[in-house]
């Protein structure tokens, strides 16, 4: 589960092992803290969500300072080959337009389109206000949307 | 409906066989590291194991280092402490700190309870004076002198310039009659010139202050002296960057490198320096060079994202070069700084025996 977010948040980037590996060892350290056996896979999942933030927000910089040249994403290479068309049609937009997107929008759209989370539980994941993920995902649909070539935003339930 | 879950099932990572046993051996093996404060303990130890050897060290008339160990000394006069081909760094009884960065060399001319005198023959020495309004610290750099009472400055000496910047506190820079009082933030440099048909043997000086913008000024001087030659910060810095994305990285550091050379003040210095430590180690596998870069770049880097970037690669910096002692205390800097930071898994991984 851990691996799997963590490359759909960062798919490609050789950071993702290290990612992967800091919030087993935060989670593990913190598991005490732990109040509810049954909000384990999103407490976890809280942990890679803030953890990939961190390193997004990083990267994002040192592009920006010239310091780091930017990597594409090919969606190509992460999309199964079992995927249905209408799905890999949708994937390979989310991924293409992936790295032109600020690190909260990036995550709200992969948690909200790829792993098909509730916005609720986008909410939880990201620590923010529903309102602050309705933004942020407004904001990464418009792009998404134009990069599917459709003419209106996708339909959002709650 | 949104049936966002089985999209999640064609994007898998890619494992290759027996990664994820590694990766779980990682994890374990990073848990398994000692807590901090032990770590802290073990340090302790040794600093008072350090300051024991050192009664003896002390009857020496040079200490110096070339592995980067942590000294602490008590002062006489005639003491030199020279820093090789590794910075060095030495606890006054005081409480009070010097480094000195590789090739440095320092005389002891004074060690009284009113007074404590060194002589910066060559190089750069930071100072972190502790507070005493009962003892003058001087530190002269040929015919300048440079006094405080607490605070943390930088005398740096060459063949052509003397250069004093100040972090924390005052300090005054007296020449001959002249006497300059320096604040946090500013620097003063004193530059031989080329003897010219005009002024032979002219010297020139200049105070220079952070811009309120971060900028940085660049030549700008106090007593009517010229720019100094050559580009300036912006035109290096720019080039560089260019440089690099070009992927001339070779020439990318030579142009960061001039930049930190020329303009040592200026607001880029901090980038600068974390690129030309990154080069260094990267592109050049040069990490004993990358050392100086990447110790600036901790303190003055822009934002505490690559402050946190150039302490982890300052770690792993010393490991490459071997400096084990230098290498675990900026590990157990960096953890205790930034204990979740992004490089932490790497950074415990360092300075292992």
């Amino acid at each position: 589960m851990v691996n799997g977010l963590a490359w759909r948040l960062m798919p490609g980037d050789p950071d993702v092992e290290d990612l992967v590996q800091d919030c087993f060892v935060l989670a593990l350290d913190s598991l005490h803290r732990l109040a509810e056996p049954a909000a384990f896979s999103s407490w976890l999942g809280s942990i890679v969500v803030r953890q990939a933030h961190k390193r997004l927000r990083r990267k994002r910089l040192r592009i920006r300072l010239g310091m780091l040249r930017p990597q594409p994403i090919d969606p190509e290479t992460l999309i199964g080959a079992s995927a249905p068309p209408d799905v890999a049609a949708e994937l390979r937009a989310v991924y293409t337009i992936l790295d032109g997107l600020p690190p909260e929008e990036r995550i709200a759209l992969v948690l909200r389109r790829v792993e098909g989370l509730p916005l609720a539980e986008v909410a939880e994941r990201m620590n923010l206000s529903l309102a602050t993920v309705k933004r942020r995902l407004s904001a990464a649909e418009a792009s998404l949307t134009r990069a599917l070539g459709l003419g209106s935003a996708g339909s959002e339930s709650p | 409906m949104n049936d966002g879950s089985s999209r999640a099932q064609y994007v898998e990572r890619p494992m290759a066989e027996g990664a994820q046993q590694r990766q779980w051996l990682a994890i374990a093996a990073r848990r398994a590291q000692p807590a901090r404060g032990a770590w802290r303990w073990v340090f302790g130890s040794l600093a008072i194991a350090a300051v024991a050897i050192l009664a003896v060290v002390t009857a020496m008339p040079q200490l110096g280092s070339d592995t980067g160990e942590i000294a602490a000394v008590e002062l006489s006069p005639g003491v030199v402490l020279e820093a090789g081909e590794a910075d060095l760094d030495v606890r006054l009884p005081d409480g009070s700190q010097v480094a000195l960065q590789e090739g440095a060399r320092l005389v002891a001319e004074r060690a009284e309870a009113q007074e404590v005198r060194f002589s910066l023959r060559r190089g750069s020495a930071r100072f972190d004076v502790a507070r005493d309004p009962t003892r003058t610290f001087r530190v002269l750099a040929g015919d300048v002198d440079v006094r405080v009472i607490g605070t943390r400055f930088e005398v740096r000496r060459d063949a052509s310039a003397v250069v004093v910047s100040v972090e924390r506190g005052i300090v005054e820079v007296r020449r001959g009659d002249e006497l300059r009082r320096l604040q946090a933030g500013q620097s003063w440099s004193l530059t031989e010139r080329e003897p010219s048909a005009e002024s032979e043997g002219a010297q020139s000086d200049a105070l220079e202050t952070p811009g309120e913008d971060g900028e940085g000024l660049e030549g700008q001087s106090v007593t009517g002296s010229t720019r100094p030659a050559g580009p300036s910060a912006r035109a290096l810095f720019e080039e560089a960057r260019e440089a690099r994305r070009a992927g001339r990285d070779r020439e990318a550091a030579d142009l960061y490198a001039e930049l930190l050379r020329r303009h040592p003040r200026d607001g880029r210095v901090g980038i600068a320096a974390l690129e030309l430590g990154r080069l260094r180690m990267d592109v050049l596998h040069d990490p004993q060079g990358a050392i100086g870069p990447l110790r600036r770049a901790s303190s003055s880097a822009p934002g505490e994202s690559l402050r946190e970037d150039a302490m982890a690669r300052l770690v792993e910096a010393y490991d490459a070069s071997g400096q084990r002692a230098r290498c675990r205390e900026s590990r157990a800097r960096y953890l205790d700084r930034f204990p979740e930071g992004v490089h932490a898994s790497a950074v415990v991984r360092r300075c292992l025996p």
